[in-house]
């Protein structure tokens, strides 16, 4: 059947893993380490693998990953005004 | 035909899907604003119940597995359609927007909770961001149920593995709501 020719990535081992990094995240606030560098990097982790394969980045026209591209900087500057502003207050 | 994951250009572009994508890309504007405004705004509380005080870990951490696990589902709907079984494409959707449905009821019963215990919108500045991230986020879970439903059951007919963009452009929403949960989980309820 030509419909059969269809290749998927694992989608379930991709639930998987992002189930279990989930389970690490809320366990590290238990352990005596630095949390916001693990906390960030599980999240930078579990959007990368949702973006990827989920919403399909990986294998899908650039054009799309560009479009979801641009508006990081702004959202970056965005934080950087913000933060400023707020940095402003506490002086 | 087959449809081997490669990247590059050469891919086709669909105009519904890049429009989604476009809107997409706002919804990160928003967002970031939004979670933004939480972060300089939660620890200014003069009064009132604080974030570390309000907020527990419990229902979040069971909503997160219920929307990964419902990204889940969302794609195996288009993988399944894309392999030409309508029916199970059906089912696995159905089973998305049972998922929302279900992060939803434990949203209410989170947010009922935290107004027994005096953590209202007007409370303080923290009950008022609090709020708002989350409520927006909700609201977005909820548009997504519809959406889901209505491609599912109203628009049924409509879907074959030739026309599967009306699945593939209600998924990129719903994971793209994942994806804004799993930032405001770690913001809201991780960095309490």
């Amino acid at each position: 059947m030509e419909a059969k020719a269809h290749r998927h990535p694992n989608y379930v081992l991709v639930g998987v893993i992002l189930i279990l990094l989930t389970i690490l995240e809320v366990s590290v606030l238990r352990l005596p380490v630095p949390q916001l560098p693990f906390l960030i990097g599980f999240a930078v982790a579990k959007g990368a693998l949702i973006v990827l394969y989920f919403m399909h980045l990986k294998f899908d026209s650039r054009l799309y990953a560009l479009l979801f591209a641009y508006p990081w900087p702004l959202a970056l500057l965005l934080v950087g005004m913000l933060l400023w502003i707020y940095l402003g207050f506490r002086m | 035909m087959a449809h081997p994951p490669t990247a590059g250009p050469e891919v086709a572009v669909d105009s519904r899907k890049l429009g989604v994508w476009v809107f997409l890309a706002s919804e990160v504007i928003f967002f970031t604003s939004l979670i933004i405004s939480y972060l300089v705004l939660h620890n200014r509380v003069t009064s009132g119940p604080t974030a570390h005080e309000a907020l527990t870990l419990t229902i979040p951490t069971v909503n997160t597995m219920i929307l990964l696990v419902s990204s889940v589902a969302m794609v195996l709907a288009l993988a399944h359609l894309r392999d030409g079984n309508r029916r199970a494409c059906i089912a696995w959707l159905l089973t998305t927007a049972w998922l929302g449905i279900c992060f939803l009821i434990l949203k209410a019963a989170e947010y009922s909770q935290h107004l027994r215990e005096g953590l209202t919108p007007s409370v303080n500045v923290f009950g008022s961001a609090y709020y708002t991230v989350t409520g927006f986020h909700a609201a977005h879970v909820a548009v997504g149920v519809i959406w889901i439903l209505s491609v599912a059951l109203g628009l049924r007919r409509r879907i074959s593995p030739q026309n599967d963009v009306l699945v593939e452009t209600v998924g990129l929403y719903w994971h793209f709501v994942d994806l804004v949960w799993v930032a405001v989980f770690m913001v809201v309820y991780l960095l309490r």
